[in-house]
């Protein structure tokens, strides 16, 4: 087990360093030059020289590449060019913001997906089974942005039951902090809820029908204690691996909610960068975002091996 | 002193008495059925796969599956009737008074649970609260049931032990709520032949002790016969005959009894070996337009040698990734397979008998050692040596379900050899493809139906079709009758039989049933854990056995005291 997760960590670190060098080049390939972007169309040749050298990109590909390397070891990430804040700092006021909203959206579409699924395998063929398709159908094929206005505008401005935008840290005070973050979070979540939703019917349907399930009840078992001990836990390993393939793209998501709603994020924080050509900024969020997505996959492989006791051995084993 | 103790427990005469019952999906499958068991009575269900032995045991537990339901008639346990029960009441019963040792030990225990928490679930369903408590049962009921080590292995997952381990497990769980009746659900019919009677053996102990009552469901007679006191044959949802087991296997009265008891393999020759070596001499020498055919598809060198397999020395090793663990699936193996014969290849899963298929097949490379099909060694190198070879030989597989695409017609299917290996024009094909269905046995009318439509015989004829269709030399059938209930098996043996005098086809036949051999094959060899035990011709072999591991499988052949006699 230890050997299996020790494995799993060094594989992670491997491709964070080949995604930073991917990351690199990409953002020196984008069209735009970040000394215009900052001094503007009227600036002499000389100026922007000036920029060039100060931002350091007049030096050659490959030193800039090293310093871009040593910075990430120190955790000195460097100035934005726009702002000219230290970008570490930048990151970790509009991280926290993204991080609770995407962990609040992972909560409610595992909540919601799990038991949605779950209704629709002990009704097959009934009302609720048709009801729990067809908001797994619409939370798939209606875009975010779209439901986010929606939301807005029926429970936000119309009812008035959710602010419309605006964050309040969580840690500070929570009540408000989730107050405000339920609408981005239900929104952001929806998709996902949607595929688990389909994916636990589909893997409770093929469990319950199991002879371990039928053994379980033969066994004079409670009910809820073979749904959940018997047929749920096994379709948490199917679960697990497709949830933690869509969880990247709960982070693009993120980006388009943010903006809805006018959240201080991660999201936000990458569009302004992009624009403005904000090179530190741009490959540092770029950064954070790849890392995340590469733990969420280790916390995902590891999780998979403790649900299913049969990959331990044979992972073990090779 | 059980007795009594049952007779205390029960104010009724029978632990279960099911009368009038019908059961129905969309169409009735139980018709009227009806039998009793008294208690530390141990009864028979005995019928073939589509008989209802799954659904009365479903109606016992109130476990039927999908759409079933009882339309008419009652399940009593000691005078309760069930049918009417709620869902608490059922659950109630289960497992504390009804208890179930399930058909496949593989499938049937919680994979992502340790052993002994699901024992403990049981236990603790049962009202048993104190851990310790539940701890120490857990572990007698384990150490009862016949596994060793109990205190550490009760922490392992299933897919830790062996299907004889995990019988015993879910043995162990059935005992666990000292239930008065048992339903054992064709136990061991998974399991090898050794396996299956220690796990009976075992359980009929365990049974005795307890004086629990048994209903033992199962398609086989000789199962039946060694390990209860009544046998009741079902046949389409009816019973046909019910009796003690001499009076049933012995003398049966019924036609369908009749035909059980004659189709239910045996280790007893049937036919005089002369006449059976006659008939095959004239396969081999004497029917010139075959041998003709079959030199033109095989070249010179076939009509050198007698032997149409020869397997030198064969080893083949599995290595494990990683830690540098290997497995030895064969070590050393050779024998030789005579032209138009059956040679058969005997062992328990594990033996590496189906690695000799695969290795023949070309399927997988051996590590060292050769394998000279009609003098040709099968690890060929060069694309027209392989496609020779693979003209050879053809298989046919152990699951008539899933060996055929299920998307295709089974004209489609049988004509694929003659596609792949570009055999004659479109319509020779076509005529070819009807000239092997006849030779199957099976109407025309089938060629536009896809697999989905036949039955699990039917379909094994369809794979033998397609093997036979490009003509091979050799055939190799690899556990090819071993998924098909008895009737259908004695029916494929002898299509076996009938094409191997008619064609002249040599077999290679795969198998872990002893008793499917003695009436196929003329040589036999056994294997044990990659070895060869013992090889010769069958007679000698099953009447003289030298080996001491070949005089275990045949005494572990169930009820060959009572059939036959």
């Amino acid at each position: 087990m230890t050997r299996f997760v020790l494995t799993k960590i060094f594989h992670a670190i491997i491709t964070f360093v080949l995604s930073g060098i991917v990351i690199f080049f990409g953002v020196r390939l984008l069209p735009g030059d970040p000394a215009l972007a900052m001094a503007g169309e009227e600036a002499t040749p000389e100026r922007l020289d000036a920029i060039r050298a100060d931002l350091g990109l007049d030096q050659p590909l490959l030193v800039q590449f090293f310093k871009f390397l040593g910075s990430i070891l120190t955790g000195d990430l460097g100035e934005s060019t726009r702002t000219g804040l230290a970008v570490t700092e930048m990151i970790a006021t509009t991280l926290p913001v993204t991080l609770w909203l995407s962990l609040y959206a992972i909560v409610v579409a595992v909540v919601v997906g799990i038991a949605l699924g779950m209704v629709a395998e002990r009704f097959r063929g009934r009302w609720p089974e048709f009801g729990s398709n067809f908001v797994a159908l619409l939370g798939l094929s209606v875009p975010n942005f779209w439901l986010g206005l929606l939301a807005i505008l029926g429970l936000a401005v119309g009812l008035g039951w959710f602010p419309a935008s605006g964050y309040v840290d969580v840690l500070s005070d929570p009540i408000r902090g989730i107050y405000y973050l339920t609408l981005p979070a239900v929104i952001l979540g929806t998709s996902l809820a949607a595929v688990i939703t389909r994916q636990t019917r589909a893997s409770m349907i093929e469990s319950m029908g199991t002879d371990y399930v039928r053994m379980a009840r033969a066994k004079g078992l409670s009910r809820p204690r073979v749904l959940f001990r018997y047929g749920l836990r096994n379709s948490l390993i199917v679960l697990v691996t497709i949830v933690g393939l869509q969880l990247g793209g709960l982070i693009s998501g993120a980006v388009v909610t943010e903006r809805i709603f006018a959240l201080p994020g991660l999201g936000k924080l990458t569009l302004d960068a992009v624009f403005s050509r904000d090179y530190p900024v741009i490959q540092a969020v770029v950064l954070v975002i790849t890392a995340s997505y590469i733990l969420i996959n280790l916390a995902v492989d590891i999780l998979y091996s403790v649900i299913n006791p049969q990959i331990r051995v044979s992972e073990d084993a090779s | 002193m059980n007795e009594q103790a049952n007779a205390d427990r029960a104010g009724d005469e029978f632990v279960l008495e099911v009368s009038g019952l019908e059961v129905s999906y969309e169409t009735p499958v139980l018709h009227d059925f009806g039998f009793t068991l008294e208690p530390g009575e141990r009864l028979a269900l005995v019928g073939q796969s589509g008989s209802g032995k799954s659904t009365t045991i479903g109606a016992v537990l109130g476990l039927l599956p999908g759409a079933g339901h009882v339309s008419s008639g009652s399940v009593k346990y000691r005078g309760e009737d069930l049918v009417r029960a709620d869902r608490q009441r059922l659950q109630s019963l289960r497992g504390r008074s009804i208890a179930l040792v399930p058909q496949d030990p593989m499938a049937s225990l919680n994979p992502s649970m340790r052993v002994g928490d699901q024992i403990a679930d049981a236990l603790r369903t049962y009202g048993m609260k104190e851990t310790a408590e539940v701890t120490r049962n857990v572990v007698r009921l384990m150490t009862e049931a016949g596994i060793p080590d109990a205190e550490a292995r009760r922490r392992s997952y299933p897919h830790e032990f062996s299907g004889g381990m995990r019988q015993r497990i879910l043995i162990a769980i059935a005992l666990s709520g000292e239930p008065d009746l048992i339903i054992a659900d064709e136990p061991t019919s998974a399991l090898d032949v050794t396996v299956q009677k220690q796990i009976l053996d075992h359980l009929a102990d365990l049974v005795a002790e307890r004086g629990t009552s048994l209903l033992f469901v199962t398609h086989d007679l000789g199962v039946a016969g060694e390990r209860t006191d009544t046998i009741l044959v079902m046949h389409e949802g009816r019973v046909v005959e019910r009796g003690a087991p001499e009076q049933v296997l012995g003398d049966p009265q019924h036609e369908y009894t009749k035909a059980l008891v004659k189709a239910a393999p045996s280790i007893v020759f049937e036919r005089p070996a002369a006449t059976v070596a006659e008939v095959r001499q004239g396969a081999l020498g004497g029917d010139p337009t075959n041998d003709a055919g079959r030199e033109e598809s095989s070249g010179e060198a076939a009509a050198t040698s007698a032997n149409v397999l020869e397997v030198n020395d064969l080893h083949k090793v599995y290595r494990l990734r990683g830690r540098g663990r290997e497995v030895y699936a064969l070590k050393g193996v050779s024998f030789t397979a005579k032209r138009g014969k059956t040679t058969a290849v005997i062992g328990e899963s594990g033996s590496g008998k189906s690695t000799i298929a695969k290795i023949v097949l070309g399927l997988e490379k051996a590590t060292s050692g050769e394998v000279l099909a009609d003098g040709r060694n099968v690890d060929a190198t060069s694309r027209a040596e392989r496609s020779i070879l693979r003209r050879f030989s053809q298989p046919v597989f152990q699951d008539p379900f899933s060996s055929l695409n299920p998307m295709w017609s089974i004209e489609r299917i049988i004509r694929e050899p003659l596609d792949v290996f570009a055999i004659g024009a479109r319509r020779q094909r076509t005529a070819k493809v009807r000239e092997v269905l006849d030779h199957v046995a099976l109407p025309e009318s089938m060629l536009e139906r896809r697999p989905a439509d036949l039955s699990g015989g039917q379909r094994q004829r369809i794979a033998i079709a397609r093997a036979l269709i490009s003509e091979p030399e050799l055939l190799i059938c690899d556990e090819a009758v071993s998924a098909l209930d008895v009737l259908v098996q004695e029916q494929i043996l002898d299509l076996l039989r009938d094409l191997q005098s008619g064609l002249g086809v040599s077999c290679l036949f795969i198998t872990h049933d002893l008793a499917v051999v003695a009436n196929l094959a003329d040589d036999v060899v056994v294997m044990k854990s990659g070895e060869i035990v013992e090889s010769g011709p069958t007679r000698d072999v099953i009447d003289r056995p030298s080996a001491v591991y070949t005089q275990k499988l045949l005494a572990a052949v169930p009820g060959s005291g009572l059939l036959n006699v």
